[in-house]
């Protein structure tokens, strides 16, 4: 009973991981007031560059890092069309979910012999689990603490995102710009800079997301390895109320039904996996129907300021 | 009015000047002839009859999963969830139309409406936690999608549903199939005619079904319903200013719902449409097809108005079928199609730097008068 | 040096594409002093001040502070010479608290982390030095307009401004913190602040200002010494002829009793009760106004009647008919307009033509099948346009693309339309000018005569003095005090604005 407990525990914060990064980057966008609906594209191409560069290199840090900075990049090209020429934010945020996806497997192409997914990862070269070996295997404490590295990263940028928004000035004015940007520059805030460096810094945690399945949870990058993350990063992020913490535990709860339908998906007849595959989905509804109101989101989300 | 339509289409065509020439660049690079590209994706598009065909026959879906978007839009909402209405119009089309027994004349709008009914609980469901519960329809039809996919993979999991020793459903009854000339293909007078009317006969060759009428006629009655009907206003007020409607007694949370269900039957339409026409089953889904996120570009390349969707979705499926060929013939990757696309739709997401550009064209013009 | 001119325009030009709004003016700030700058809407002071604060750039014209010629292209330019300037629209915040959102801009902060403390002390002893009481640590979504404009000022004190520019300080005040508002802005000049206010009331110049610049239409009529001048000659130079004969309102008999609210309780957004047992009868014939400061309850009071938003309890009659939460439909359809208080968001569909807006709640005259006839919708709309002198005379044209007055037309005309018997006009005249203004007092003052029920609400004292038979006064979600309008003067108004009655 315990174990199993410890199983789903620990699924719940595997899933949860790509998601926690990828919602983080979702309320810093939104928060300054650029809607990113782009989030797969830019986990894409982040999970891509990531499961390359570690492939070539054999350091997964490097990879992490320049998963980051793949998504970085969308982020700058989103921020183009939306700071700087009054982009619908929807509309270019689709055009970099076909981009991010396009881009990551030409190149995979390009740098794997014609194949549209990265060479394996040899286990030693994956990101390191820091609490491996320290409790006994499969044992409670090691089924929920022996994760990847990634994932205490993504918990505490949790807190660095929240302390950030709330107790730092840099916070302060990204949320007054995205609450009020005529405000804003009543006051000499730079609107149009902290819209850049919010969805650029967005762009890079989406990438991170990415990153932190192809080099973390699985080994290597393929196609429909993001598969909708993004948008349910996405959906995190609004339950969450474009809030870091809150934003955490939505993510923990998809992640924790995730980790109920592997969990039944072992112990019920396999006829049964896909209505189990379904749960994550059904609950996050019904929750959303039971506990959330009408909730609200930064003001100016989605407009344009006129410099 | 006129001054925006200019702006919109010199937005449009740079757009797609723009996306090719990033395809191209792409192509470039990984060492193709982008100009041999170009003319293998026309020769792919336009070098036959069928090939044409074929194009229409695709774009379809698209079709209805354009308009799909369009009305939800143009209430306001963003229906991501085409996809899932989408596959469940598709479901729903492979069971009725094997399931059920009836002539043709019946069978077939029975499907239809069936599966335009499916779609529409689909996309009412997400209605009405928008207008009751005020979820959003962005994250409810992302779920919704999910929900849609498991539910025809659990489906198809049962006897007597799923058709033995495959992965997909039984092939819906000939009463149901919407194909065109499929029996006078198999006809004694088919080889005759293939040799007196060769260019006709190639046509022919792509299953063309009345899917493709079909489309045509919903997109003209979209157009109708938006601009000429009373839902069509009722639809526009909520969209451009919910609370000026909800005062002057437009019944919004109605308005709303409705035209979610409304969006979900289109896209259930096109569901039923690919199954009849094409598929005559449903199989299991790996993964997303992608005809309902295909829809949100098609209708924002156009412009959510019906006769630019009809446009965009050929302009859509012409790449994407021409591809093919670019690909047998050439070997060029196929990604730099979605790198095409992304950067049309990004290009057209800024008509402002256009607007831009045509302003210091035009002061520069000035600026020669002067001297 | 011994320089007495806070702030010299000269000569400042500013083109928009369809007007001069600004034309050739000079302008003169004394160092101490409370300068009003007075002038109808429209009439380009705005425009100037955005000029001087660094939001709009002048096309030629030289400024100079203190006697030094300065080029000022930002907000930040202006702030570091110590000029700050209060928005018509408050520049808040709603989810900050009051200290970040006086400090934000001008942070107090170590490596980047704000100092909370240091910023609540610094803020506090302004607001005591200045009299300037505020709930440092309270949202701005939890305090009254007037707590908010202590704020606003606040911020500019914070950010160490000397010339203090306000743009209609004074709209959103009850009579009484007007009177308040006054004793600020002497202490501020005292201290040895300069002031400008931009102000198109009357009153207020002579009761606080030492100086005036009156502008019309661009350019500047005159700068006087406020003691040298009265009201009514300020009033002709502004509109740059004598005063219009004020809108008549033949004080008639009301008949019987048409609308009735019995101890209606309501509850605002956030879920307080914020209409607390509000009873008013309103008769056929008459023009009952609710008055009050902004925020006691009158909106809910105005949703209420627009069918947007439920009472909890209570009920209202029309005719002796039961109508609380009836749908907006419903009560349009037993007879009920209503101008809401927000054109803007509330009022009209801007994207929609003339026609499509008149006809938001005729639609259904329209219907055939179903399909909508427009043809006559238009055709319907061309006879309204001239009835209310709507301009442009096109029911083809975009509403949002018309000026103000013009948008309060159409609204004016698709609620008077078919006679209604009882109508709600909200803050009718709010931002038209004076011309507007009183074409829509007019129309109100008919349908009056013709016998409607008219509750009007409003804060604008003369627009009430002059056109209202009753008054009632609203203060913290209930009636203090229903007179008639003929037994009311201003300055009882005044005390019941703060809520003593008598």
């Amino acid at each position: 009973m315990l174990i199993d407990i410890g199983f789903i525990l620990g699924t719940m914060f595997m899933y949860a991981t790509p998601l926690l990064y990828t919602a983080l980057g979702g309320a810093i966008s939104e928060n300054s007031g650029v809607v990113n609906i782009g989030l797969e594209g830019m986990m894409t191409i982040g999970a891509f560059s990531a499961a390359t560069t570690s492939y070539f290199l054999q350091n997964p840090w490097i990879g992490f890092i320049f998963g980051g900075f793949a998504g970085a990049l969308l982020g700058l090209v989103h921020a183009v069309a939306c700071v700087s020429y009054r982009a619908d934010n929807v509309v270019s945020g689709i055009a970099i979910n076909f981009l991010g996806p396009g881009i990551a497997l030409f190149l995979a192409r390009h740098f794997f012999g014609g194949t549209t997914h990265t060479k394996i990862l040899d286990l030693d070269k994956k990101m390191p689990r820091p609490f491996d070996g320290v409790f006994e295997q499969n044992s409670f404490f090691d089924l929920i603490l022996n994760q990847y590295a990634t994932m205490f990263i993504a918990l505490f940028l949790v807190f660095v995102v929240h302390f950030v928004f709330y107790y730092t000035r840099v916070g302060l004015r990204l949320r007054s710009v995205g609450e009020k940007p005529t405000a804003a520059r009543t006051v000499g805030i730079r609107v149009v800079l902290y819209r850049y460096g919010a969805v650029i810094v967005s762009g890079f945690f989406a990438g991170l997301g990415g990153s932190s399945l192809s080099i973390a949870i699985v080994s290597h990058f393929w196609h429909p390895l993001i598969s909708g993350q993004g948008f349910i990063a996405l959906a995190a992020m609004i339950f969450g109320k474009w809030k870091p913490i809150p934003t955490m535990f939505a993510c923990l709860m998809f992640g924790f039904s995730q980790g109920i339908a592997v969990f039944l998906g072992r112990v019920i007849p396999a006829t049964y996996t896909e209505l189990v595959s379904m749960i994550p989905y059904a609950l996050t509804l019904i929750v959303l129907v039971l506990f959330v109101r009408r909730s609200r989101a930064p003001s100016a989300l989605g407009g344009q300021v006129d410099e | 009015m006129k001054k925006r339509n200019l702006t919109r289409t010199i937005t449009l065509v740079s757009a797609i000047l723009l996306g090719f020439t990033a395809g191209g660049i792409f192509l470039f690079f990984s060492g193709y002839s982008p100009l041999r590209a170009l003319e293998k994706l026309f020769l792919g598009i336009f070098g036959r009859p069928r090939y044409v065909i074929w194009v229409m026959v695709r774009a379809v879906p698209l079709v209805l999963t354009g308009l799909s978007v369009a009305v939800a839009y143009k209430a306001g909402l963003f229906n991501i969830g085409a996809e899932g209405q989408f596959i469940i119009g598709a479901l729903v089309a492979a069971l009725v139309g094997y399931h059920v027994r009836l002539p043709m004349v019946l069978h077939i709008p029975f499907v239809f409406l069936c599966s335009m009914i499916g779609g529409a609980v689909f996309g009412g469901i997400a209605g009405i936690l928008k207008a009751r519960y005020g979820i959003q329809e962005v994250i409810s039809t992302i779920l919704l999608n999910w929900i849609a996919l498991y539910s025809n993979n659990f489906l198809l999991k049962f006897p007597g549903i799923k058709r033995p020793d495959s992965e997909a459903s039984f092939q819906v009854r000939e009463t149901a199939q919407i194909d065109l000339f499929a029996r006078f293909k198999t006809s004694d007078s088919w080889i005759p005619f293939q040799m007196e009317n060769p260019a006709i006969a190639d046509a022919l060759k792509a299953s063309l079904s009345m899917g493709v009428f079909v489309a045509i006629l919903a997109a003209i009655i979209v157009h109708y319903l938006l601009k000429r009907t009373t839902l069509g206003y009722q639809i526009r007020a909520v969209g451009f200013n919910e609370n000026a409607s909800r005062y002057q007694g437009i019944p919004v949370n109605w308005i709303k719902s409705g035209s979610l269900a409304i969006s979900g039957a289109l896209a259930g339409l096109g569901g039923s449409l690919h199954v009849l026409g094409v598929t005559k089953e449903v199989s299991r889904l790996a993964i997303m097809e992608g005809f309902g996120f295909d829809g949100i570009s098609v209708a924002l390349i156009g412009a959510s108005n019906p006769l630019g969707i009809l446009l965009s979705s050929f302009f859509f499926s012409g790449i994407r079928y021409g591809a093919v060929s670019v690909q047998r013939d050439l070997g060029t990757p196929t990604e730099i199609i979605n790198i095409t696309i992304g950067t049309i739709v990004f290009f057209v997401a800024i008509p402002y730097l256009f607007e831009r550009i045509m302003l210091a064209i035009k002061k520069r013009k000035e600026q020669k008068n002067a001297n | 040096m011994t320089e007495t001119d806070a702030v010299k325009l000269t000569n400042i030009t500013k083109r928009f594409p369809s007007v001069l709004a600004n034309d050739n003016i000079n302008f003169v700030l004394k160092k101490g002093e409370i300068h009003a700058l007075l002038g109808e809407n429209g009439a380009g002071k705005t425009t100037l001040m955005n000029i001087l604060y660094g939001l709009q750039r002048a096309d030629s014209g030289t400024i100079e502070v203190y006697g030094r010629p300065v080029s000022i292209h930002n907000p930040n330019d202006a702030l570091s010479l110590k000029i700050g300037m209060v928005h018509q629209h408050f520049m808040l915040f709603e989810p900050f608290t009051v200290i970040e959102n006086i400090m934000l801009g001008r942070e107090i902060h170590q490596c980047g982390v704000l100092d909370r403390k240091k910023a609540r002390k610094k803020v506090v002893d302004l607001s005591e030095s200045f009299g300037l009481t505020v709930d440092p640590d309270s949202y701005i979504s939890e305090i009254s307009v007037a707590m908010q404009q202590r704020v606003e000022l606040l911020r500019i004190l914070y950010q160490g401004a000397d010339i203090l520019i306000l743009d209609e300080p004074t709209a959103v005040l009850s009579p009484q913190e007007i009177v308040e508002f006054g004793a600020i802005l002497r202490k501020l000049v005292t201290s040895g602040k300069s002031v400008i206010v931009i102000t198109h009331k009357l009153k207020e110049i002579i009761d606080f200002a030492d100086r005036c610049t009156v502008v019309s239409r661009g350019k500047v009529v005159n700068t006087l010494s406020v003691s040298d001048v009265d009201a009514h000659a300020l009033a002709s130079m502004m509109i740059g002829h004598e005063l219009q004969a004020q809108v008549q309102s033949h004080k008639n008999a009301p008949g019987p009793r048409l609308l009735s609210l019995q101890n209606i309780y309501a509850e605002d957004d956030r879920g307080h009760t914020a209409v607390q047992g509000v009873t008013l009868d309103v008769h056929a014939g008459e023009i009952l106004a609710l008055t009050g400061v902004d925020g006691n309850g009158q909106r809910e009071i105005i949703e209420v009647l627009a069918g947007v938003r439920k009472a909890s309890s209570g009920s209202i009659l029309l005719r002796d008919q039961e109508i609380q939460n009836y749908s907006p439909r419903m009560l349009y359809e037993s007879g009920c307009a209503n101008i809401p208080e927000d054109r803007h968001k509330d009022g009209l569909v801007f994207k929609f033509t003339v026609a499509e807006n008149i006809a938001l709640r005729t639609y259904r005259n329209y219907v055939e099948g179903p399909f909508l006839r427009f043809d006559k919708m238009n055709h319907d709309a061309v006879s309204l346009i001239q009835d209310f002198n709507i301009y442009p005379a096109d029911p083809m044209h975009a509403v949002g693309e018309m000026s103000g007055g013009n948008q309060q037309k159409v609204i004016i005309a698709r609620e008077l339309v078919d006679n209604p018997e009882f109508i709600v006009a909200a803050h009718p005249t709010r931002g038209l000018d004076v011309g507007a203004a009183s074409y829509v007092q007019q129309s109100l003052v008919q349908e009056k005569e013709r016998g409607a029920a008219i509750l009007l609400i409003s804060f604008d004292l003369d627009e009430i003095l002059q056109i209202a038979n009753r008054i009632a006064i609203i203060y913290n979600g209930k009636i203090i005090a229903v007179k008639s309008a003929s037994d009311l003067t201003r300055e009882q108004l005044g005390l019941g604005f703060a809520g003593i009655a008598e």
